[in-house]
């Protein structure tokens, strides 16, 4: 009978839409959900699948399906992985701390800056963004370029000697300094976007109230904007982490991995496998592998950025 | 009000007779307008200084990458004696960019990347939108699963990806089709704008839907009205991403493709051929390639941080 | 070479032949549910239906080609096309120009479709990978009526897989001395020099001659380029590596090897200042050349009129002459690049695409040769273009051209960078020659053997 109904509706405190709340949730998920499972699912699905197989070009042509258990896997563990994997997680670290860094002072600047000069930093940081990651990789080369780049040059100029037999290129420590700018450089423009988004955002009451309360601007940083900002800051490390960590194609289009590949990242086991070797097997086994080294990396970030939106 | 992370927050009273207390209707803009002439001309030049040499270290690698397009191919890579390159391209030649633009079918290939780009980004934050709402407004079982595996999709090497997505198309029939092209950067682009919308949305407080819902409004009504105004910059930030994406994107296009349906990135590999790389007109091509989508952001920017101020000031 | 089927290696090796049972078949139902729904998703958003398929049935079959860019010039490929499509009434033949940039994904992706295009140029040091795969058909029976006995043996190396032919032979291009010839006379150089010796002493005289130019090099030789550097092992009597039954054992320690590479040091220090950090390709030596930071450059005689086009002073001022060897009577032998051609193993046209590969094999080669200035695939042929100044240096170079070990996994040697690294170690300084070829061999070896 309708009374049951009637005495929920009564003692619950919100408006008569709950059982509307039910359904709409479903409703909104539903396009992302159908696309995301046919176009990345499904695919994923065949990825994991093919991990477990032998499967080189032979096996693409002939379209057999051979099974191999964990050989991708135990192939993969050996050689220089856990080398190459040090390396990247080191050189992530700086990637991240310098992106996130940088990329918070810019939107702070920004915050601040008047309508003309927040444009003009836009507009630059629209550029960096923007261009194409290979294109930029080899303008880099060129200012580092040990004979006629602009960069080595203006270094010569402080005592910074890269010429000659201190090219860059010579060594696998000043290539991955080279490169972590490279990435520095295009990412911070998305971190500061959004940050400098989030910041539109924070009420200008919290300020003038921290303010009136003697705060300087390293204080109202702190305890305004930091909490204010937490599920954006946390959102950009993670992502950020999870997309220097794939970066490859700069260090391949710098150096190609040299010297003696040393400055390999752990993006080139996936690379390589993929287009040198054509072997998809292992491709996709160092996919796996990568997604849940990742997966260990954030997981802590993943989980509070979920129940953070339970507070709600 | 409670802030996202649990904290009461300091609240101003509302205007009488309208709303319960929430966060403010000025417009953060015109307040902080105020608060910097206070602080005096010594910072305003320092922070202007400061924002001259970001915009200059931004810029100047593009600087040298459009200086390279305009430098004919004899001196790309060339010193002079003292080991410098010419900060200025001399002698200017627009060879490379009269090459770049002649190329076969560039126009084809402006145009599918403009369709595919524009395509995936106007669906990306209209369906993204809706997820995110959904993830950051409702609690219902399997959302911490949803966010997890949106997550987990962005921890994809893409390479490894290229093969198991094209047996599944070819499967399907669906190669050489720009819908196919769009419908996989769609895919490609969800969870991330998801993900970064949601943390946009939950920046904001519900009161102030409910606060609409209460004056009248549907939720999705209040969803359009109340809350979309006010991630507009987000959206903004979300939506250029999504755009660069699906701008840049090659690899997949190369395998996906055919004659006809390719876009400026595999125009951008024409310059690569037997002969060696053509600098000047890659050079120039990437400039090509680049300003379009500055030029793009630049409006959209301007058009949506004042719908934002409009957004707040109607509340 | 059934290396990739590793017996023994795996725990257990579970091969699915499309005859067996209920997995195949659920794997094919899920398969196909999931397809019609994709299917569906992407043929509502539709908006053009073409269709271009080249099945006929009854009447003579469509057939695509896929030609690389500026392979065949226009007029030629004109004639072809109208020959073949005389030959075959009702067909059409679609040529497709692929460029180079990411060309083995996309013959791979290609070639696995399910309509692939049935001719197909592939660049020779790609064949064997897609032979070896069972990409290709196989056309050693084929090889009588194509001309065989004729080929060019290095050009026919890189097409064949296990004593099989896959890739026939199409055409090559050599590298060959540039050099500036205002430059030459200034400094009193008449005649090209015949061996490494005497290109040693020209290079120092071009020096010299020109000591105010910051960097000049006599002879432009970056660090990092192999292609070079392997001439002269090869030059020597040297080789990359060699197969010794089923294994590939490097050879790059030989006695030979190590005097190509001593050779190849002691004329780099002596002839250039090229940055050892540099590949031929950036900067490009057409901007050497052109803007006169060295007076000869190790390159392929199609650059001439790109230097000419960056500075016009240059125009006739380019001349050409084979690498030198050791001793007057041969040239150091250049890396035989060059494409093949194959038919396609799912082509649904194989005898139609048989013809035309014929048609671009035999007939054809010799306007190839007149128009585009290529190296054929016959000797006979390359006799007579010896006789054609324009290309007589690239054919002296081609009599003896090497090419490197044919094997699928040669690609995984080169993006291993070993022989670039082994370059910059000898050429710096930092490791002798010896020790830098031990170390590379290891690295070829692993590679090529796949362990």
């Amino acid at each position: 009978m309708s009374a049951g109904t009637v005495s929920k509706e009564r003692s619950s405190r919100r408006p008569s839409w709950r059982q509307v709340e039910r359904i709409t949730p479903f409703a909104l998920l539903a396009p992302s959900v159908i696309l995301m499972a046919l176009l990345l699912g499904y695919p994923l699905a065949r990825l994991l699948g093919i991990s477990f197989q032998q499967f080189t070009r032979t096996e693409f042509f002939t379209r057999e399906t051979i099974y191999s258990g964990l050989d991708n896997y135990v192939d993969l563990f050996t050689g220089d992985f856990f080398r190459v994997l040090v390396r990247t997680l080191i050189v992530v670290v700086a990637m991240v701390a310098g992106t996130v860094i940088i990329g918070t002072a810019v939107a702070v600047l920004m915050d601040k800056l008047g309508r003309p000069m927040r444009t003009l930093v836009l507009v630059g940081l629209l550029f960096a963004w923007a261009t194409p990651p290979l294109s930029a990789t080899v303008v880099w080369k060129w200012m580092f370029n040990s004979q006629s780049g602009i960069a080595t040059w203006a270094l010569d100029v402080v005592g910074v000697n890269l010429r000659g037999d201190n090219s860059v290129l010579f060594s696998a420590t000043k290539v991955l300094t080279v490169v972590t700018l490279i990435v520095i450089w295009q990412s911070i423009p998305f971190v500061a976007l959004t940050l400098y988004a989030g910041l539109t955002q924070v009420p200008r009451e919290l300020y003038e109230a921290a303010e009136m309360d003697g705060a300087g601007f390293w204080r109202s940083f702190t305890s305004v904007t930091v909490p204010m900002l937490k599920p954006i800051f946390l959102l950009l490390i993670t992502l950020s982490v999870i997309w220097d960590f794939r970066a490859f194609s700069q260090v391949w289009a710098f150096n190609r991995g040299g010297p003696d590949n040393e400055s390999l990242l752990l993006g080139s086991y996936s690379y390589f496998a993929s287009f040198v070797q054509y072997d998809f097997g292992r491709g996709s086994a160092v996919a796996v592998v990568m997604v849940l080294l990742l997966f260990g990396l954030t997981a802590y970030y993943v989980r509070q950025m979920i129940r953070s939106g339970e507070a709600t | 009000m409670t802030r996202v992370d649990g904290t009461a927050a300091p609240v101003t009273p509302g205007q009488p007779g309208t709303l319960p207390p929430g966060p403010p209707k000025t417009p953060a803009r015109v307040s902080r307008r105020r608060s910097l002439t206070r602080a005096g001309v010594p910072a305003r030049i320092a922070l202007n200084l400061t924002a001259l040499a970001v915009f200059v270290l931004s810029v100047f690698p593009v600087y040298w990458m459009i200086r390279t397009a305009f430098t004919p191919t004899a001196e790309i890579g060339i010193a002079d004696d003292a080991g410098r390159p010419s900060l200025l391209p001399w002698p200017i030649t627009w060879v490379h960019f009269s090459d770049a633009l002649n190329r076969d079918n560039f126009g084809q290939y402006l145009w599918n990347s403009v369709l595919v780009s524009v395509s995936t980004v106007l669906l990306a934050m209209g369906v993204a939108f809706l997820a995110a709402i959904a993830v950051a407004r409702f609690r219902f079982t399997g959302r911490a699963v949803y966010l997890v595996a949106l997550m987990v999709a962005q921890m994809i090497p893409l390479e490894a990806l290229v093969i198991p997505m094209y047996i599944v198309l070819r499967d399907a029939n669906a190669l050489d089709k720009l819908p196919t092209l769009i419908l996989m950067y769609l895919a490609f682009v969800l969870p991330f704008s998801i993900w970064t919308l949601r943390s946009f949305i939950q920046a904001i407080p519900a009161d102030l839907e409910e606060a609409a819902m209460i004056d009248g409004c549907t939720r999705m009504g209040a969803f359009w009205k109340v809350l979309f105004p006010l991630i507009a910059p987000g959206l903004v930030a979300t939506s250029i991403f999504a755009f660069i994406q699906a701008w840049n994107e090659y690899i997949f296009v190369l395998v996906l493709m055919g004659d006809g349906n390719y876009t400026l990135p595999y125009w951008l590999g024409s310059f690569t051929g037997r002969e060696g790389t053509d600098w000047g007109g890659v050079m120039a091509g990437s400039t090509m390639f680049t300003i379009p989508v500055v030029i793009f952001f630049v409006l959209i920017q301007k058009k949506m941080t004042s719908g934002l101020a409009a957004g707040a000031v109607k509340g | 070479m059934d290396r990739w089927r590793r017996p023994g290696r795996g725990r257990y090796l579970l091969r699915l032949s499309p005859a067996s049972g209920l997995e195949r078949e659920h794997a094919v139902k899920v398969r196909h549910l999931v397809a019609s729904a994709l299917a569906a998703a992407v043929a509502i958003s539709m908006t053009s239906c073409s269709d271009s398929s080249s099945e006929k049935s009854g009447e003579a079959k469509d057939l695509t080609v896929w030609l690389m860019t500026g392979t065949v010039p226009d007029p030629v490929l004109k004639d072809i096309n109208k020959e073949w499509e005389d030959a075959h009434k009702g067909a059409k033949v679609k040529v497709e120009i692929q460029q180079w940039d990411g060309i083995g994904p996309k013959t791979t992706t290609a070639l696995g479709s399910n309509n692939p295009p049935d001719v197909v140029e592939i660049g020779n040091t790609l064949t064997a990978g897609f032979g070896d795969s069972k990409a290709l058909k196989d056309l050693t029976d084929k090889k009588g009526d194509l001309g065989g006995d004729d080929w060019n043996k290095g050009l026919e190396e890189s097409g064949t897989v296990d004593g099989k032919l896959y890739g026939v032979p199409f055409y090559a291009g050599t590298r060959v001395v540039l050099y500036r010839k205002d430059l030459w006379q200034k400094a009193g150089l008449t005649d090209p020099p015949k061996t490494i010796d005497e290109l040693t002493a020209a290079a120092a005289k071009l020096t010299a001659a020109n000591a105010a130019t910051k960097d000049f090099s006599g002879f432009y030789f970056p660090g990092k380029y192999w292609y070079a550097g392997m001439s002269f092992v090869y030059g020597y009597g040297g080789t990359i590596a060699e197969k010794d039954g089923d294994k590939w054992v490097g050879k790059l320690d030989s006695p030979d090897s190590l005097k190509g590479l001593e050779a190849m040091k002691t004329f780099v220090d002596n002839a250039s200042k090229a940055p050892k950090d540099a590949t031929e390709a950036d900067p490009t030596q057409v901007s050497i050349l052109a803007s006169g930071k060295g007076a000869m450059a190790y390159d392929a005689a199609w650059q001439i009129p790109a230097i000419e086009k960056e500075n016009p002073a240059l125009k006739g001022q380019i001349g050409t002459f084979a690498l030198p060897g050791p001793t007057a009577d041969t040239a150091m032998p250049a890396f035989l690049g060059g494409s093949n051609l194959a038919i396609a193993a799912g082509s649904k046209n194989s005898a139609g695409a048989y013809d035309y590969l014929k048609l671009l094999a035999t007939k054809y080669q010799k306007p190839l040769v007149e128009q585009a200035k290529l190296i054929p695939n016959s000797l006979t042929l390359l006799e007579t273009a010896k006789a054609d100044p324009a290309i007589a240096p690239n054919a002296a170079a081609a009599e003896n051209g090497w090419f490197p070990p044919t094997d699928p996994q040669w690609g995984a040697v080169e993006s291993s960078n070993v022989l670039t690294d082994t370059m910059v170690n000898i050429l710096t300084g930092k490791k002798a020659p010896a020790d830098a070829a031990k170390d590379a061999n290891a690295v070829i070896e692993k590679t090529l053997n796949g362990s």
